[in-house]
């Protein structure tokens, strides 16, 4: 069934947007992500704008986080304490972020470093989480979660301790909203929507368990996009809210589906599984780097 | 506009003569005007828009070539450029091209280059949209500069944007697809999909290629409009923004809590059905 979508102004399969939000929201429910890193190129290669299908993209992830979140809640997996800390935190980076984007604009040659950034940072990241949940895989070990206990740092040594009963740490608050600062401030520099940074750190450095690190990362995602999502609207006028609707009902039950299955995969399953997205995401950001585009210019917009 | 106004004296008696000598607008006279009805005159755009045909006909001298365009409204539209930095590729620049219509279709009786080049330039008719190229302008912002692009460097741009147009089919050089019987004519024009909004002029041109002379021309439009939901949605995401925005946001956190309870209630319904199963 095509419809007609009116600011993209493009007609479009109305089954095809619902499967695409449904596998997007699925890798939500799953791994606490927003998704935007694949949906808004799947979207702009079937013909909408880059500018619509960025907007667009962000409310959908609004639909697929409470979904998500609530699904993730239902069973404990969320902690909403912790969130909250982050969160504030989290906003305070990404605003002090886009400021900062803003002025390094200025100074030249900021797209390329940030880029260079980027990718060494999702290497990083992917081969630490991919070589540590195929160690914890070989080992078989029992729990399956809590990756193997290090020294207690500098997060422990930070005043103002709390305890947060949900995902069972005990954590300073300052801890926290310098952790929440750097992911909004990462993600504002590297306009992405942080879920890849949230979640190694939530795990590998809060050590907080695999599902409840998902359910606690998508309830921030939460926050990200609603703020994103108005301050699209209030600047580009460019959310479509027909193609919005189609992908977050696909995406809505696909994170549903997401927050089932994970429950039904071994902690160490889904970083193994987390850690190869990512260095998908690197290996096609890369490809985009080295290899020449099939068109130098393109339509503006996006991310 | 004196000079206009003269010449417009000038044919008025010559008119009037032709009038006359034929009485009962006999059809030698009004084979002398070019005109045209557009049908339909305005295009709905609703969620089943599919793209549409309009279709064209009129009047011309016996004898004459058609020539047709029809332009959509002029627009600015954003556009990225990558190129190499270092060893990577990456976006080095935005442009703003300003006053390119999005749709500007040629139709026509003969081959267009059959046309002296002086008679292209003044219909705007030709086979590399040159009219179109030369009534825009290219701004481009490079790191802090913005500077406009003068005709050749402005060229990289209109080139890829028409590119895009013309596999959209919004930008197309149809040579003989004007029908024409006696002194009239028929032209059918695809609208795609991804239509043009607003008031789309179309422009009929009567020629003598031989003498190359243009013997008259008639205008007229049609308007593509968004109409129903289609037109509510555009209405709202450009005229009140906030207002969309939220609603925008508002519309996604109840479809989240929605199909959330939906399986909720499923969950339920299966375990309780699971449950029940052994008991009996």
């Amino acid at each position: 069934m095509n419809i007609f979508l009116p600011v993209a102004g493009v007609q479009l399969s109305a089954c095809l947007l619902l499967g695409l939000g449904g596998m997007v929201g699925l890798l939500s429910g799953l791994f606490g992500v927003g998704g935007g890193f694949l949906l808004t190129p799947l979207l702009m290669m079937i013909g909408v704008p880059p500018a619509v299908a960025a907007a667009s993209d962000t409310n959908q992830i609004v639909a697929a986080s409470v979904s998500g979140t609530l699904a993730h809640g239902r069973v404990g997996n969320v902690d909403f304490k912790l969130g909250l800390v982050m969160i504030v935190g989290g906003l305070l980076g990404g605003t002090i972020g886009t400021n900062l984007v803003r002025l390094l604009r200025q100074l030249g040659n900021f797209d390329f470093v940030i880029k260079i950034i980027y990718v060494i940072m999702l290497l990083g990241v992917g081969a630490f989480m991919f070589q540590e949940s195929l160690q914890a895989l070989r080992k078989k070990s029992a729990p399956g979660d809590a990756p193997a206990p290090g020294r207690p740092g500098l997060l422990q040594r930070l005043p103002l301790k709390v305890y947060f009963p949900t995902s069972g740490i005990e954590c300073s608050v300052l801890a926290l909203l310098g952790l929440g600062f750097l992911i909004g401030l990462l993600a504002a520099l590297m306009g992405v929507g942080g879920g890849f940074i949230m979640l190694p750190i939530m795990i590998y450095l809060l050590r907080i368990p695999t599902l409840k690190a998902v359910g606690t990362s998508l309830f921030t995602v939460l926050f990200t996009a609603i703020n994103v999502t108005m301050s699209q609207t209030l600047i580009n006028q460019t959310v479509d809210l027909l193609l919005a609707l189609l992908l977050l009902l696909g995406s809505a039950v696909g994170a549903q589906v997401g927050a089932r299955l994970g429950r039904l995969l071994k902690a160490e399953q889904l970083r193994i599984i987390f850690s190869l997205i990512v260095l998908g995401v690197m290996a096609k950001m890369v490809y985009d780097l080295l290899v020449p585009p099939a068109s130098l210019i393109v339509l503006g917009g996006g991310h | 506009m004196r000079f206009k106004t003269i010449k417009a004296f000038g044919y008025f008696p010559a008119l009037l003569i032709v009038l006359l000598a034929f009485p009962g607008g006999g059809r030698p006279a009004l084979a002398a005007g070019v005109t045209v009805a557009v049908a339909p005159g305005e295009i709905d755009v609703g969620l089943d828009f599919r793209g549409q045909e309009v279709e064209l006909t009129g009047t011309v001298p016996a004898g004459s070539d058609v020539f047709v365009k029809v332009v959509s409204p002029a627009r600015n539209v954003n556009l990225t450029r990558k190129g190499r930095v270092g060893f990577l590729w990456m976006k080095v620049a935005q442009a703003e091209v300003e006053g390119i219509p999005k749709m500007y279709q040629i139709f026509s009786s003969r081959k267009i280059n059959d046309l002296p080049a002086e008679l292209q330039a003044k219909m705007g008719i030709d086979q590399n949209f040159q009219a179109v190229r030369d009534a825009c302008k290219v701004k481009e912002i490079s790191g802090n500069q913005l500077r406009l692009l003068s005709g050749e460097e402005g060229k990289e741009y209109l080139d890829a944007l028409i590119n895009m147009y013309q596999r959209d089919n919004l930008y197309a050089v149809r040579e003989n697809t004007v029908q024409k019987s006696g002194n009239r004519f028929r032209v059918f024009v695809p609208l795609p999909a991804s239509v043009a909004f607003g008031e789309t002029l179309v422009s009929v041109y009567a020629v003598d290629v031989a003498n190359g002379k243009i013997l008259g021309e008639a205008k007229n439009n049609f308007t593509v409009r968004p109409v129903g939901l289609v037109g509510l949605e555009r209405a709202m995401a450009k005229t009140n923004g906030p207002l969309y925005g939220i609603l925008a946001i508002y519309i996604a956190l109840a479809a989240g809590l929605v199909i959330d309870l939906l399986f909720n209630y499923l969950n339920k319904l299966f375990r309780l059905s699971k449950k029940t199963v052994p008991q009996n």
